[in-house]
């Protein structure tokens, strides 16, 4: 790629601005979990989004690949769900030679894709997803064949009826930079959702970027520097999370089972990255790890049974750690 | 692209001037919790100035902190850091460590960010992001403390007396080292190198009674003086008894030694006049020193003149000089004894034993040592001889006794004890196992005599009645009076002093 123009910086922001103008058009409200799905997305890491039914998750995702025009595809996991489903296989064609065994790309060959209930198709479905969302490549019958990039894999799960359903395991979750909790729309945004689809023609959503765009922003975003202290700061954040290390905190010590990896780190310095140049700032700022803290970690961290029997939520663990630090900055 | 390091500046100046603040306040808790601890030591010990030394402890720390704290450098780091956390969002830290990569081809991304700090730095209002404030709870806590110590100030303190009549002890103490002065600058007497010596002697002695914060260095001073003084003359006076028993002249020798001037007359019309002219001139003729040369040859005069009472005069001058005489330099001591005794009778109890110290400087010669000797000579009159000395001040008593077996030259008088006496009524002591005082005794005097000081008579929580110390103070005095070889005169003033003080 050529070298990042003074230009493209500045308009930075711009672009940003531009894709979330047209989301809005479709997306009433849910500010927050908008700039994060565009955060995960600048930075290259996959996303979960998590809410009850009906929030619009489906909706946004679909938006956003309208937005960026990028070949979109949606798959709802259920328990019967194969891995071949997604991953695609070989079937027999025939041609004029003769039969021949040709690929048929699944759901996967896309670059946005909607693992809509992950939680409901079983383990070896959902293992399926491990090697397209980190490698970014599917492996069928021996044969590795690379996945398009820009490649963003948004998963949701509903965190109510749990009956029946395969709680992601940690290792998968792990591949997730970020997972982003989908809130309630307020009463005012509720009545614009209403409005907005029961009522008559809206106006259409523009094509206001592509991958390549998405691409080039994800390369001007990784160039922001981060100062020692704040970096230090976010690779304290993490070993603070975890209870085994010594100069852990007495919360992580009291209320946490295991801490964040290593790739929480990464996800946490490359979606601060993003959060800064998407504020107008050239640098990362503690406040940019701060922000970017919860989403980053909240499916990383899993609570003791002391933390559980106390009530405690990785949340407010997150919190309390973040407030600790802030002291000592 | 521009340093920051310039940009910094003010923010470094303004986080000196802060700090500056901070210490210096910092400095004056500090400096008004020492000045409230000298203001109640000074409520135990007698301190001069206080109020001074307060208010100058407060002052030095209050400009040591403020000092401190602005000349202490401020790192360019810090003052990004600290302007970071007010609102920059580690802008400028974040420019200032890439600062160090600069290689003339700079990302636009690290140009823009260098930029955007050197732009937000220009716009950041220091006065309203690092407001010189001090810190509330030091600023309570110093004034807190300062009023508390203003608030002891005006408390009675029992210790004000002290320090007064302290001042007044070494306003007297100034008088008289003045008077000793001048007394010194009149000296007169025969000997010139007498003269010169006896005038160093008050010299010391007017210095160090300025020097002197209590009675008691006076006294010492005093002491010191007047046993520099008798050594001088006891030579003199050995001198002389030494070149007229050599004369055979014994019998006027004891006449000598008593200090009766009419016995000494008396030998002197015993001796045939002719002879004793002739005795007295080739004694005057033998001697070495300069002031029995002269009082020999006056003597000798006297005689020939046939003015015995004159001659008596002469030989007694010289004589009596042993005994303690007072002449005029033993005067200004006396005086000056006399001054620093009232002196430390006025500072209460910051004058032990002074009562005690003058009676002793009375009976000091009060000891008699006892010896004899044989030698051989070939000139008649001289030879070596050993014996023991032994002997004990009037005061003593109970106290301190010499033994030893030094050669000794004739007879001689044990040297007095300095501080013995102060057994008596030292309220130091009361209560107290008392102190271990070791001499080392000279030629002529002993050995080393090692003293055991009593407690003290009476005790802390018990008052002596006046009358009492009086009463003891007096039979002391008479005591030693009587023991010592002072002349009538001084004997009976001594004696109506005493009783005077028992009326």
């Amino acid at each position: 790629m050529s070298m990042i123009s003074k230009e493209e910086i500045l308009s930075f922001g711009d672009k940003i601005d531009e894709i979330r103008e047209e989301i809005a058009k479709e997306i009433v409200g849910q500010e927050t979990v908008i700039q994060q799905l565009l955060t995960a997305l600048i930075a290259g890491g996959n996303v979960l989004l998590e809410g009850v039914p009906g929030l619009g998750k489906t909706r946004l995702v679909r938006t956003l690949s309208k937005v960026a025009s990028l070949p979109f595809s949606r798959i709802q996991f259920t328990p019967d769900l194969m891995p071949a489903d997604i991953t695609g296989t070989n079937i027999i064609v025939k041609t004029e030679a003769g039969n021949e065994f040709r690929f048929q790309p699944g759901p996967l060959f896309a670059s946005v894709i909607l693992a809509d209930e992950i939680n409901r198709a079983t383990p070896k479905t959902q293992s399926a997803l491990l090697e397209a969302m980190q490698e970014q490549s599917v492996t069928v019958a021996g044969v590795s064949r690379p996945l398009g990039d820009p490649y963003f894999v948004l998963a949701t799960q509903n965190p109510i009826e749990q009956e029946g359903t395969y709680p992601l395991p940690e290792a998968q979750l792990d591949r997730f930079m970020l997972k982003i909790l989908v809130e309630f729309p307020s009463l005012q945004e509720l009545g614009q959702i209403v409005g907005l689809t029961t009522g008559g023609e809206h106006e259409p959503v523009r094509q206001v970027t592509d991958g390549e765009t998405l691409l080039r922003l994800r390369q001007i975003a990784q160039s922001v520097p981060i100062a020692e202290a704040v970096q230090a700061y976010a690779l304290k954040l993490v070993l603070h999370t975890h209870p085994e290390l010594p100069g852990a905190p007495e919360i992580t010590r009291s209320f946490v089972r295991y801490g964040a990896s290593p790739r929480a780190a990464q996800a946490l310095i490359s979606t601060a990255r993003v959060r800064a140049l998407m504020q107008g700032r050239y640098n990362v700022a503690f406040e940019d790890i701060d922000a970017m803290a919860l989403p980053c970690l909240r499916h990383r961290i899993a609570l003791n049974f002391e933390g559980l029997s106390q009530g405690r939520t990785v949340e407010n663990v997150i919190c309390d750690l973040l407030q600790d630090m802030a002291q000592n900055r | 692209m521009k340093p920051l390091e310039t940009a910094l500046r003010p923010v470094r100046l303004r986080m000196r001037l802060e700090r500056s603040l901070t210490w210096g306040i910092l400095g004056m808790a500090i400096g008004a919790g020492a000045a409230l601890m000298l203001r109640l030591g000074g409520f135990l010990w007698p301190i001069k100035g206080l109020w001074v030394l307060c208010s100058l402890c407060l002052l030095a720390s209050i400009l040591l902190g403020g000092l401190i704290g602005f000349l202490w450098p401020v790192s360019i780091k810090r003052a990004a850091y600290q302007v970071d956390h007010c609102g920059l969002m580690a802008r400028v830290q974040t420019a200032l460590e890439w600062e160090k990569y600069q290689s003339g081809e700079e990302h636009p991304m690290i140009l823009l960010q260098h930029q955007d700090a050197q732009k937000a730095l220009e716009a950041f209002d220091i006065r309203t992001a690092l407001p010189l404030r001090p810190r509330k709870s030091v600023l309570i806590i110093a004034f807190g403390l300062i009023v508390l110590m203003v608030g002891l100030g005006l408390v009675p303190n029992p210790q004000h007396e002290v320090l007064q009549s302290k001042a007044i002890f070494k306003q007297e103490m100034g008088k008289q080292a003045a008077l000793v002065e001048e007394g010194a600058g009149k000296l007169e007497t025969t000997d010139p190198k007498e003269n010169q010596e006896s005038r160093k002697i008050l010299g010391d002695l007017a210095r160090d009674l300025r020097k002197a914060d209590s009675p008691r260095e006076a006294l010492s001073a005093l002491d010191q003086a007047q046993r520099k003084l008798e050594n001088l003359w006891k030579n003199d006076a050995d001198t002389l008894r030494n070149e007229l028993a050599n004369q055979g002249k014994n019998d006027l020798v004891s006449a000598l030694e008593k200090g009766d001037a009419k016995d000494t007359e008396n030998e002197l019309k015993a001796q045939g006049a002719h002879q004793l002219v002739q005795s007295l001139t080739q004694a005057a003729q033998q001697t070495t020193s300069s002031s029995v040369q002269q009082a020999l040859s006056q003597a000798a005069q006297a005689v020939a003149e046939g003015n015995l009472s004159q001659a008596q005069m002469a030989l007694n001058s010289i004589a009596a000089a042993s005994s303690g005489s007072p002449g005029q330099a033993a005067a200004l001591i006396q005086m000056a004894r006399n001054a620093t005794a009232r002196a430390g009778q006025a500072m209460g109890n910051a004058v032990p034993g002074s009562a005690a110290q003058a009676l002793v400087s009375l009976g000091l010669q009060a000891g008699s040592g006892q010896g004899s000797g044989s030698g051989v000579g070939s000139t008649p009159g001289q030879g070596a001889g050993g014996g023991a000395g032994k002997g004990s001040t009037n005061l003593d008593a109970g106290y301190q006794n010499h033994s030893g077996n030094p050669p000794v030259q004739g007879n001689t008088a044990p040297k007095e004890k300095v501080g013995v006496y102060e057994a008596i009524y030292d309220p130091t002591r009361l209560d107290r196992e008392g102190e271990l005082t070791r001499e080392r005794g000279d030629i002529g005097d002993g050995e080393t005599t090692q003293a055991q000081l009593g407690p003290g008579l009476g005790s802390v929580d018990e008052n002596v009645p006046y009358p009492q110390v009086a009463l003891e103070y007096s039979q002391s005095a008479v005591q030693a009076v009587e023991n010592a070889k002072l002349p009538t005169y001084a004997q009976k003033w001594v004696e109506s002093y005493f009783a005077s003080l028992l009326e």
